[in-house]
């Protein structure tokens, strides 16, 4: 397994950690929103993917996705978001006659 | 990543309404031109085109000529104009994704992306394996705002940049059509004093002169028909040169022309 290559462990209390590269993503379960840090220490050796992680490795960006987030790693940095759409309020309006 | 899957969808974002908006503006404008041309034309005579002269009237040839092929012009660019926003629209995400300007214009929308930072990121989402089916499926909804708002947005700028030209060619056709109803038409030529009725005929008795009764005396039936008082009737000429007609008698013939001074004179009968 490379260095690059995503690397896992689930901990005792149902978190999950993720690294990629020199990232670490914890995510902490229940679906609340992982942190990103850059880790120090060296990922586990040989740490297998959690159950229910699921990573893609793309040319533009590298997705991991987990418990409702994803996280998109590319070159310019990590953006976590919500991994089912919101859809926004915006509509296209325009004035009828006398409104 | 998951290959993209061939989606077409007729009305994605569901924005069909505002684009219907601005192609009946189109709509309404090419009303509007098409009843002033017709105004326009319907007020031009063309019975006079046939009588115009090259020679004669150079300048209002050139105006038919000017006119008609800039009025046909204006026509043929206004109702092209007017297709550009009427045509349907047609355009993919991947489209949107990859025209800076469309892209820059979606991405100024925030409200649109569905939670995600950019564009390129709504499409990683559409096909990542990262997340699941039914987490996909929430993307392809965003998508199809973007599409639905991108076809708004070339719509109303189909439209904006139809406007102006829009107008210019309703101008020139305008001014094409009055070249041609000002050339096509020329004033009526001078008819000058001759009335439109000839003179009723008038009863008058000829005594000519020596000089005339040897020009007329052998149109008139010989000297004797030539001499003493002649019966004639007064048809038209002026007044120092009167057109008359003898009238036969014996073997005096009729006889018409214009009597001058020097031939006689016509007084006319009490």
């Amino acid at each position: 397994m490379g260095e690059d290559e995503p690397r896992g462990r689930k901990n005792a209390d149902g978190s999950v950690d993720v690294w990629v590269g020199r990232r670490r993503l914890s995510f902490p379960g229940g679906g609340r929103k992982p942190k990103v840090t850059d880790e120090q220490e060296a990922p586990p050796d040989g740490g297998e993917l959690p159950r229910g992680v699921r990573v893609d490795v793309a040319e533009s960006a590298t997705i991991v996705g987990y418990d409702g987030w994803y996280a998109r790693i590319t070159a310019s940095g990590v953006d976590v978001s919500p991994a089912r759409a919101r859809r926004g309020p915006g509509r296209i309006f325009y004035r009828r006659r006398g409104s | 990543m998951a290959p993209d899957a061939p989606d077409i969808r007729p009305d994605p974002g569901g924005v069909q309404s505002a684009i219907d908006r601005y192609r009946d503006l189109a709509k309404y404008l090419i009303t509007i031109f098409a009843g002033v041309g017709a105004l326009l034309v319907a007020g031009t005579q063309l019975a006079s085109i046939g009588e115009l002269s090259l020679e004669d009237e150079p300048g209002r040839v050139a105006a038919v000529a000017v006119g008609l092929v800039a009025a046909v012009g204006a026509v043929a660019v206004i109702v092209g104009l007017t297709l550009r926003v009427l045509r349907p629209v047609e355009m993919s995400f991947a489209e949107i994704v990859a025209e800076p300007k469309l892209r820059a214009e979606i991405e100024a929308r925030p409200w649109l992306l569905g939670g995600a930072h950019e564009l390129g990121e709504v499409r990683d989402n559409l096909a990542t394996t990262a997340l699941t089916d039914e987490e996909r499926e929430t993307w392809v909804a965003v998508a199809d705002d973007v599409v639905g708002y991108a076809a708004y947005l070339r719509t109303r700028a189909a439209f904006e940049g139809t406007w102006w030209p829009l107008l210019a060619a309703a101008i020139v056709g305008v001014l094409g059509i009055t070249a041609f109803t000002w050339g096509a038409n020329p004033p009526d030529e001078d008819v000058g004093a001759s009335p439109v009725v000839e003179p009723a005929p008038v009863p008058v008795q000829i005594a000519l002169t020596a000089a005339g009764r040897e020009a007329l005396g052998e149109a008139l039936g010989g000297s004797a028909c030539a001499s003493g008082r002649i019966a004639a009737l007064a048809i038209g000429g002026t007044a120092s040169e009167p057109k008359v007609v003898t009238l036969p008698r014996g073997s005096c013939k009729a006889a018409q022309f214009l009597l001058p001074a020097a031939w006689g004179a016509a007084i006319a009968d009490e």
